[in-house]
């Protein structure tokens, strides 16, 4: 007779489908089969790439392999007039396979790093003929059938929205949902979170990319419906940084921050080696990656950098906590705008005072009408912090004449006065 | 130190080499402290049961070999194992005889020789239905026709998974 122990130990050397399949034969048996170890490694080796098994798996990964197999079930079950199953099982294969196992380039020399400094304004620069080229055989393959579809959209475009392109993507969002939580879980059971998160944050790019070429001749419809049944302004690219942020950066935000707040001491410290700014470099510029919006396509060499979301978050961590005069005049700036890609707000009052003076002087001299600028929030918090009025910071976001360049030169000389 | 004496359960003596504890958890233990000429008593291994494992042990030159592939992707034993001599090892025992042997590799720590028997008895659930594994195995109905029908509804890949490949 089976211990149930033992039966344990005997589903290790079974697949997830027969897992499944063994805990309904009785209640022993779906006992045995309730291990979260045997999930999370089926997890990891059927989607992901390795992870690192270091702390008791959580028993969500069960639920998480469950949803799995009814997502490719239904993947596979999916009927439609315009592919057959085995173009779906092909394509999810593809997709399944790239966040399984990318065809991971060294991350820096995958971007023109020259010219974008991150992955997704990598993609926003480097239009799709440059990315097809990169997978000749997968888009042949799909472009032929992809131009068969067009022509079917053209006959009869609401049916194609509503029998094709809508459960497509309901099947491409739920496969993406599901790996990201399983990704959060990941980091979440991971004793170096960090490297976890950026090893799964690179792999994830990278599938954008590469879904954004397959579904590439698709693309203006998908953007079309998405931003019609879903927000504004919303596209492929940003709908799948959207379920990252949602699943993964908020639920892993606080050890995130924590991390920047380890690297910060470091750097009071002149503790951050070479290999250290390097990934850490590679950590911000995945933030600057989920705060995209179209200016930052700009971002180089563009002073007045506007981005939202978890890189502002994270800036006004860094702000916040470099805002002490004593911590200030240890640190090292090039230390601090190589890791932070922008010059962090690293401001005394006087500094921010003298230039909110020459922003009044030139909004007064030129009578400068506003523009509808969101503003430059490297100035804006840094005001608000220090009482300055809403009005005063809007006065500065409006002008566009602003020597921000010259506003970083002057906050250099001074920390340069005060640290001699 | 170059040889050990063991005392199945039934009292008999086997002597082997002290290498074994390459292979044994327990021994290996055992060995820090070990006397010159002490008995070593194994209380929950059968005399049977004993001579297999050095059976095991001596063909393995006391070294642990490659483990069996995981997950197993046959339900022959033959194709999970890189040395074709460990498929007819696990081959020549019934399921309760490999049981047993679990319970003795268990009792010593030798993790190469359970996985082993571990892996042939996950060869016999191999690619089985639901109802061969409890006619096979005589299990009763434990869930109820409703609970039986949200398990196939809930994991409808249980019945068809065989067919999307």
């Amino acid at each position: 007779m089976l211990s149930a122990n033992m039966l344990s130990e005997i589903f290790e050397y079974l697949e997830l489908n027969e897992i499944i399949t063994i805990s309904s034969v009785c209640r022993k048996y779906r006992l045995a089969s309730n291990k979260p170890s045997l999930y999370k490694r089926e997890y990891i080796r059927l989607f992901m790439a390795d992870s690192e098994i270091s702390q008791h798996p959580s028993s969500e990964w069960r639920n998480l392999c469950i949803r799995a197999l009814q997502i490719n079930f239904n993947q596979l079950s999916f009927q439609s007039p315009y592919l057959n199953r085995s173009d779906i099982k092909f394509f999810f294969n593809e997709l399944t396979s790239t966040l399984q196992s990318p065809d991971l380039v060294f991350p820096e020399l995958r971007r023109d790093y020259l010219s974008f400094p991150t992955l997704i304004q990598d993609l926003l620069g480097n239009p799709n003929p440059l990315e097809r080229n990169q997978y000749p055989q997968v888009t042949k393959k799909f472009n032929t059938k992809f131009n068969q579809i067009k022509y079917f959209f053209e006959l009869n475009p609401s049916d194609f929205l509503t029998n094709f392109l809508q459960p497509l993507s309901k099947m491409i969002k739920s496969q993406i949902v599901n790996y990201c939580k399983a990704v959060d879980l990941a980091i979440y059971e991971s004793i170096s979170p960090i490297e976890e998160y950026m090893k799964y944050w690179e792999i994830y790019g990278f599938t954008i990319k590469k879904m954004y070429t397959l579904l590439y001749p698709f693309m203006e419809y998908f953007n079309a419906e998405l931003c019609k049944n879903m927000f504004e302004n919303m596209n492929f690219m940003k709908f799948m940084i959207q379920i990252w942020i949602e699943n993964v950066f908020m639920t892993r935000r606080e050890q995130i921050f924590k991390e920047i707040e380890r690297v910060n001491w470091k750097i009071v410290e002149k503790g951050v080696n070479t290999i250290g700014v390097f990934r850490f470099k590679a950590f911000i510029e995945s933030f600057l990656d989920l705060s995209l919006n179209e200016v930052t396509l700009h971002f180089k060499n563009h002073s007045r950098l506007q981005v939202k979301g978890p890189y502002r978050d994270i800036h006004e961590k860094v702000v916040e906590f470099f805002n002490v005069e004593s911590t200030l005049k240890k640190i090292d700036l090039d230390v601090l705008d190589n890791l932070y890609l922008v010059w962090p707000c690293v401001t005394y009052r006087k500094i921010v005072e003298n230039v909110i003076n020459i922003c009044r002087n030139v909004v007064e001299k030129e009578n400068f009408e506003a523009s509808a600028n969101d503003g430059d929030f490297l100035i804006e918090l840094k005001a608000k912090n220090l009482g300055f009025s809403l009005e005063d910071v809007h006065k500065v976001d409006r002008c566009l004449n602003v020597p921000i360049i010259g506003f970083h030169d002057d906050l250099r000389s001074f920390h340069n006065e005060k640290c001699k | 130190m170059s040889e050990i004496t063991l005392v199945s359960k039934e009292g008999t003596k086997i002597q082997i080499s002290s290498q074994f504890s390459n292979l044994s958890g327990f021994i290996h233990n055992i060995l820090q402290d070990y006397q010159q000429n002490e008995d070593i008593s194994l209380a929950s291994v059968s005399f049977i049961n004993l001579q297999m494992i050095l059976e095991y042990a001596v063909h393995h030159n006391f070294q642990v070999p490659q483990p069996p592939r995981c997950p197993i992707t046959s339900p022959n034993i033959a194709d999970n194992v890189s040395d074709p001599w460990d498929a007819e090892f696990v081959n020549r025992l019934n399921e309760d005889q490999i049981i047993d042997l679990v319970t003795a590799t268990n009792f010593l720590d030798m993790k190469s020789l359970m996985d082993l028997c571990l892996a042939k008895i996950a060869c016999m659930f191999k690619y089985k239905d639901i109802e061969t594994l409890r006619k096979e195995y005589g299990i009763t109905e434990e869930f109820t026709a409703e609970i039986e029908e949200k398990l196939k509804s809930d994991f409808p890949w249980a019945m068809e998974a065989e067919s999307n490949d």
